[in-house]
């Protein structure tokens, strides 16, 4: 028997920085990558990292360590009581036992405080654009710049050897700093051991005072200002232990920082980077007084800084952007303020005439139809449909190689155009569409003689330049095929709906539905990471949706890597209503025994309908007419793992109804790409749907859905992370492949508090 | 244990009124509720995959479907019409002895099965519908003389004789891939807005572990696409009085339906009657909704924005780290309104009213659909070559964006609706562009309405109360004109 247990971190109300989140995707398994002793920071790994759903990192200017970049978001109120609690070096500090630090003691940290005060003067006063000129203070403020790069200097050498321990320190200002000083190639450390050279608190009274006191008084002193939150962990830390950790390391003489020194050594390593998120939530609010502040603020300095580093007015967000120029015709539509990306950014090619132009306009289409779909469009797509019909009638007879429709269409020309144009990804083919509707352009009148009708535009007084190009189909005229067509087909016309995106979308395997609602969020969730996946539209620079793509693939490989190593669990995926009961299994099995005969009995009808079946799996199906057909796989998007899918079937599959027996070899292939992760941060995602606390007991009934395989390790046995899903619960936990799980425990408060737990036992 | 999705609400009783409770029910609770009533011992088991094998057998034997048909007119209908669609109804019945696809076959077992004791409940006889996040199958209500009834309009007013027709419900599958929250959100949508005739009531809902399924009352349609074409002035007052009468209900209940479309509005043509369904993406005015630039008064706003720039920008930055603006954008494509589209934060009521307007232009162009907007850049460029850069620049500040375009065939001003629509239906008059067709006073007090659906200041828009008063919407036309246009337009 072993216990897993899980527990998911207290969800925070502010949203904190994506790049933060504990499951953002993009952080989870590279971080954990350079906690090696390498000094080499790896923020450059971050920036490649595939950064799927993500917005692009923020962090840019941190490679170039000799630049130091003027500060914006110093502050005087932050600095101005340096002394108090940052003030490390009154006496020297014993060393760390296992570090070594390089030669040479860094400057006092003290004048470094002051410094950033200029600094924020600095920022300020540019913001405030004063010109006012003195140089009294240029000679100083050399000084102190060659102060700060000698302290960086120091420190980024130092940093690899330092063993960090956070005691009593908020989870979200932890996992911030922990990536931050990973970042510098310094570890942390989960537990307190001697390994340790830096303490963390917030305990603030600690901090500073490096003689020993009565512990008793900084106990109580430490109790009265108690920061709520922690009040739990400290209670613990002191039920549980006979020692405060901070004595421990005073004894075993460990720097102990406050949050806000480390903080403030952060922020001076990552050269005021304002991308960085910093720790403490103070300085935030700080950020908007240093513009109030500007007016006090010593220009010299500032201009020096400019001449230095370049000119430090640039809103940090656009800043260093370079502008992708317009060529053509476009749509963009911005944030008038600029707090956010464009909202819709479209470029398309140019074109001599604007009808040529792949943009959806007005064109001249037969009654009924859309008007901003070319009529050759609206053709295609009708010939598209009758290849899926056509076959029904003939259905006795083996299918043609060709399509038929073209010959007994009298256009067609429209098929081999069809023919190109058919999977090529958008941009390409909406450009070859164009092309194409010059070509065709001459052709047309004599295809069609009938009444042509008249674009908008022409009507319209203002623009009467052009001829008729585009020559519609008189309405009379909707031909034979269209008759048959509409008798043997469903009414409806929805293929009508997917204008130009047929290269790049799934739907047109399923034409035959209802364009269905999309855009769609979850009512009452805000999350940053969600909401980014669902809004996969082509509507924003920096081509996220090719990466994801990309992403998706390498998961899916990695998935299927892992199963079929291990041949226990890859078995057919027709195994989708999973039930322990033996009983139930046969039953099941003579279940589908009888309904294969009654599938056989029907062979005719079975037949016909596999011809219905689109024509890219024709031959292949022709194969297997006896055997069931497969139905489409019809892609989607899943709100609990809050991840698409490529065919919902294979997510239901997953399904596993009764948990208390599980018996997780008999589970499926994986089917959706899964993640690798190696971490259980995973578990941020639980979502807050709580229970009565009367089901607390009733642990036989939990019906947990697992949802997914995640393996984090590719070893012979492989141990998958199960992350699993029930009505109001996101959760993972690690157990080795054919784990039988015989129990489940599971905890949970009231609405108020969002702990949960979930214990599994095997 | 995930109790929250139990049982909605149990279904009232005829019979035995004493089982209705309003607390929330287990599945089994209420199978055992149900076993009871019918006298026999409710079986202590917890695990009911016996029996569900059972009814996976059943079905397999029992080959009900019919092949899938949207617009197929079947009948929960009253007395008078009982006759005609009864027969019809028999006949494709007998004509689809066997179901055609085999895959719906397979998923209506596999859904039966899911339920224990379902066909005894219902008898599923096919998938109607598809969407993101449900199912829609027909079934018989096997048991609808046991509970109250008081839902069904067409039952209290008719009085029977003889056996009783069967009685069809929709069941609403919700997949399991749907947030837990979403299919509560729906459901206490449903709940809340009962008692309105043109929106769907929710009989019952039922959840078996991961399963959840609504039921509701099967309303015979037909698909917009048969007769949108054909529709008369008078015809589209009828509708759009109902589906109005719906939007102001709803709207009442401060509730955005947000997927406004001809699918999800049920209308029985030949009664005159729609019903508006389909509350999965419907949400309470104000849910997860910020402030945004539309909330403030115009002068507030000048005051807090920029003035908007006059010049055309050069080009767009390249690689952009600001975070995207982010609001609602759930509904479907060439239905949403322009708000939605600038992901305005504050998002009302009045978007649903900007996707009524859609069925009506529409309906008024006899082009389905109208707006194709593939995605959210082509439904703004669409929406723009309809309105032109001016207005559209003017909506965009409203919401704190800058619209720049060089599209060329978006003109400054746009074109007006009657001009659309005259076009969209061949009535210009070839050369004399100066001589307007003369629209019937029907058509022209719908295109008076149609702009006030349309206007793209969702606080100026016509609200649905308002519409009701409308004169478009008291209009009544005493003789039907033969236009032959509309004649022509109608389905084979």
């Amino acid at each position: 028997m072993a216990q897993v247990s899980v527990q998911p971190p207290a969800v925070s109300t502010r949203r904190a920085p994506l790049s933060n989140l504990p499951n953002a995707i993009n952080n989870a398994p590279y971080t954990r990558m350079s906690t090696s002793t390498a000094i080499k920071r790896s923020r450059s790994h971050q920036r490649d990292a595939p950064s799927y759903g993500q917005p692009p990192p923020k962090k840019q200017a941190i490679d170039v360590p000799a630049t130091l970049r003027t500060p914006v978001r110093r502050s005087r109120a932050d600095a101005g009581n340096p002394g108090k609690i940052a003030a490390p070096s009154k006496k020297p500090l014993p060393r760390p036992r296992n570090t070594a630090t390089t030669a040479g003691t860094p400057p006092a940290f003290a004048d470094f405080g002051q410094q950033q005060v200029r600094k924020a003067a600095l920022a300020a006063s540019i913001t405030v654009r004063t010109t006012t000129t003195t140089n009294n203070h240029t000679v100083v403020n050399e000084q102190q710049t060659e102060d700060v790069k000698a302290w960086q200097k120091h420190y980024r050498k130092a940093f690899p050897a330092y063993v960090f321990f956070f005691e009593a320190i908020p989870m979200e200002v932890m996992m911030k700093a922990s990536d931050q000083i990973q970042d510098l190639g310094a570890t942390c450390e989960k537990y307190f051991s001697s390994k340790v050279t830096h303490v963390i608190t917030t305990r603030v009274q600690w901090a500073p005072h490096e003689t020993a006191q009565p512990s008793t008084t900084a106990r109580s002193t430490s109790r009265t200002t108690a920061n709520p939150a922690l009040v739990d962990q400290r209670v613990d830390a002191r039920k549980g232990g006979r020692f405060d950790v901070l004595l421990k390391a005073r004894e075993y003489g460990m720097k102990i920082w406050a949050v806000e020194k480390l903080d403030r050594v952060l922020n001076v390593l990552f050269e005021f980077d304002i991308s960085r998120p910093c720790l403490t939530t103070a300085q935030r609010n700080q950020i908007t007084n240093t513009h109030i502040n500007a007016q006090h603020n010593d220009l010299s300095h500032i201009l020096k800084q400019e001449r230095l580093h370049g000119p430090a007015d640039r809103d940090p967000s656009v800043a260093s952007k370079e502008l992708q120029f317009w060529k053509g015709p476009y749509i963009y539509i911005y944030d008038m303020i600029g707090a956010t990306r464009p909202i819709i950014v479209r470029e398309y090619p140019k074109v001599q005439h604007r009808e040529e132009g792949t943009w959806p306009q007005f064109r001249s289409v037969s009654g009924g139809k859309c008007p901003f779909i070319e009529e050759h469009v609206h053709q295609r797509r009708e010939k598209d449909r009758m290849d899926k019909l056509e076959p029904a009638k003939v259905a006795e007879k083996e299918r043609p190689k060709e399509v038929p429709e073209a010959k007994v269409q009298s256009k067609a020309f429209v098929a081999p155009a069809a023919k190109m144009i058919e999977q090529k990804p958008r941009q390409v083919q909406s450009v070859k569409e164009a092309t194409m509707t010059k070509e065709r352009s001459p052709v047309k009148p004599k295809a069609y003689v009938g009444r042509s009708k008249r674009t908008l535009a022409e009507i319209s007084r203002s623009i009467n330049s052009r001829t008729t190009t585009a020559t519609g189909r008189p309405v009379a005229e909707a031909t034979a095929q269209d008759v048959s067509a509409r008798r043997t087909m469903r009414p409806e016309n929805t293929i009508a709906f997917t204008a130009t995106n047929e290269g790049n979308s799934q739907t047109t395997r399923r034409s035959n539905v209802e364009p269905a609602a999309s855009g769609v969020q979850p009512s009452n969730i805000t999350s940053a990471i969600r909401s980014q996946m669902v809004s996969s539209y082509l509507d924003q620079p920096g081509h996220r949706a090719g990466t994801s793509k990309e992403m998706h693939a390498l998961h899916r490989k990695v998935a299927s890597n892992v199963m079929t190593s291990n041949p226990t669990v890859s078995r057919p995926a027709s195994m989708a209503r999973r039930s322990t009961d033996l009983l139930a299994r046969a039953a099941e099995n003579e279940a589908r025994t009888v309904r294969g005969r009654t599938t056989d009995g029907r062979g005719k009808l079975a037949k016909v309908e596999e011809s219905v079946q689109s024509s890219t799996q024709r031959s292949s199906q022709e194969q297997v007419v006896q055997r069931r057909p497969k139905p489409d796989p019809k892609p989607g998007y899943c709100e609990n793992c809050r991840e698409k899918f490529d065919d919902f079937a294979e997510v239901i599959s997953f399904i596993l109804y009764e948990l208390p027996m599980l018996n997780m070899t008999a589970a499926h292939p994986i089917a959706s790409a899964p993640q690798v992760c190696g971490q259980q941060q995973k578990l941020g995602r639980a979502r807050q749907t709580p229970l009565r606390p009367s089901q607390t007991a009733q642990v036989r009934q939990v019906p947990l859905l697992i949802e997914k395989w995640i393996p984090i390790a590719l070893r012979d046995d492989s141990v998958p992370l199960i992350l699993c899903h029930s009505y109001g619960a996101v959760w993972c936990c690690m157990a080795p492949c054919g784990t039988k799980f015989s129990f489940v425990r599971y905890t949970h408060y009231s609405r108020g508090s969002r702990a949960q737990q979930l214990v599994f036992v095997y | 244990m995930p109790e929250d999705y139990v049982e909605e609400e149990e279904r009232p009783r005829k019979a035995h009124p004493q089982a209705h409770r309003n607390g929330r029910y287990e599945e089994s609770r209420y199978t055992a509720a149900a076993e009871r009533s019918r006298g026999r011992p409710a079986p202590s088991r917890t695990s009911s995959y016996e029996q569900e094998q059972e009814i996976y057998e059943d079905q397999t034997e029992d080959g009900s479907d019919q092949e899938e048909g949207e617009g197929s007119v079947y009948s929960d209908a009253p007395a008078e019409e009982e006759d005609e669609e009864e027969e019809e109804e028999e006949e494709e019945e007998k004509e689809e002895d066997y179901p055609t696809d085999p895959l719906v076959i397979e998923e209506l077992e596999k859904f039966q099965a899911t339920f224990r004791g379902f066909e005894k409940r219902f008898r599923l006889i096919n998938k109607i519908g598809e969407g993101t996040f449900s199912s829609v199958y027909k079934a018989e209500d096997l048991l609808y003389d046991r509970y109250d009834n008081s839902w069904d309009i067409d039952e209290v007013n008719t009085r029977r004789t003889g056996p009783r027709p069967p009685k069809y419900v929709a069941i609403k599958k919700i997949y399991v891939t749907s947030s837990p929250a979403r299919i509560q959100n729906e459901l206490e949508l449903l709940h809340d807005l009962s008692g309105c005739r043109s929106v769907v009531p929710l009989i019952t809902a039922f959840r078996h572990q991961d399963q959840v399924v609504a039921i509701l009352p099967y309303f015979q349609h037909v698909d917009f696409r048969e007769y949108f074409r054909s529709l008369t002035t008078n015809d589209m007052v009828a509708y759009f009085r109902s589906l109005f009468s719906a939007l102001s209900h709803v709207h009442r209940h401060k509730i955005i339906h947000r997927d406004i479309k001809p699918t999800n509005f049920l209308y029985d043509y030949h009664k005159r009657r729609g019903v508006l369904c389909d509350f999965g993406l419907a949400e309470r005015e104000g849910t997860d909704s910020s402030r945004c630039m539309c909330t403030y008064y115009a002068n507030d706003r000048k005051e807090r924005l920029p003035a908007i720039p006059t010049a055309l920008t050069p080009g767009y930055p390249k690689n952009d780290s600001r975070p995207a603006r982010r609001a609602n954008r759930a509904g479907t494509r060439g239905f949403r309104a322009p708000e939605v589209l600038f992901k305005c934060t504050a998002q009302t009521t009045k978007i649903d009213i900007w996707s009524a307007g859609v069925i009506l232009l529409t309906i008024l162009s006899k082009r389905f659909p109208f707006f194709n907007s593939s995605d959210d850049v082509d439904a703004v460029i669409e929406i723009a070559t309809i309105f032109g850069k001016t207005r559209m620049r003017n909506c965009a500040a409203l919401h704190g964006c800058v619209f720049d375009t060089t599209i060329p065939t978006i003109g400054d001003k746009g074109f007006t609706l009657e001009k659309i629509i005259l076009w969209a239906t061949n009535r210009t008059s070839g050369t004399k562009d100066d001589v307007p067709v003369v629209l019937s006073r029907g058509e022209q007090l719908a295109i008076q309405f149609l702009q006030r659906c349309f206007d793209l200041d969702p606080f100026r828009r016509i609200s649905a109360d308002e519409a009701l008063r409308h004169p478009f919407l008291r209009y009544c036309e005493d003789s039907e004109e033969e236009d032959p246009d509309l004649s022509m337009g109608l389905p084979v």
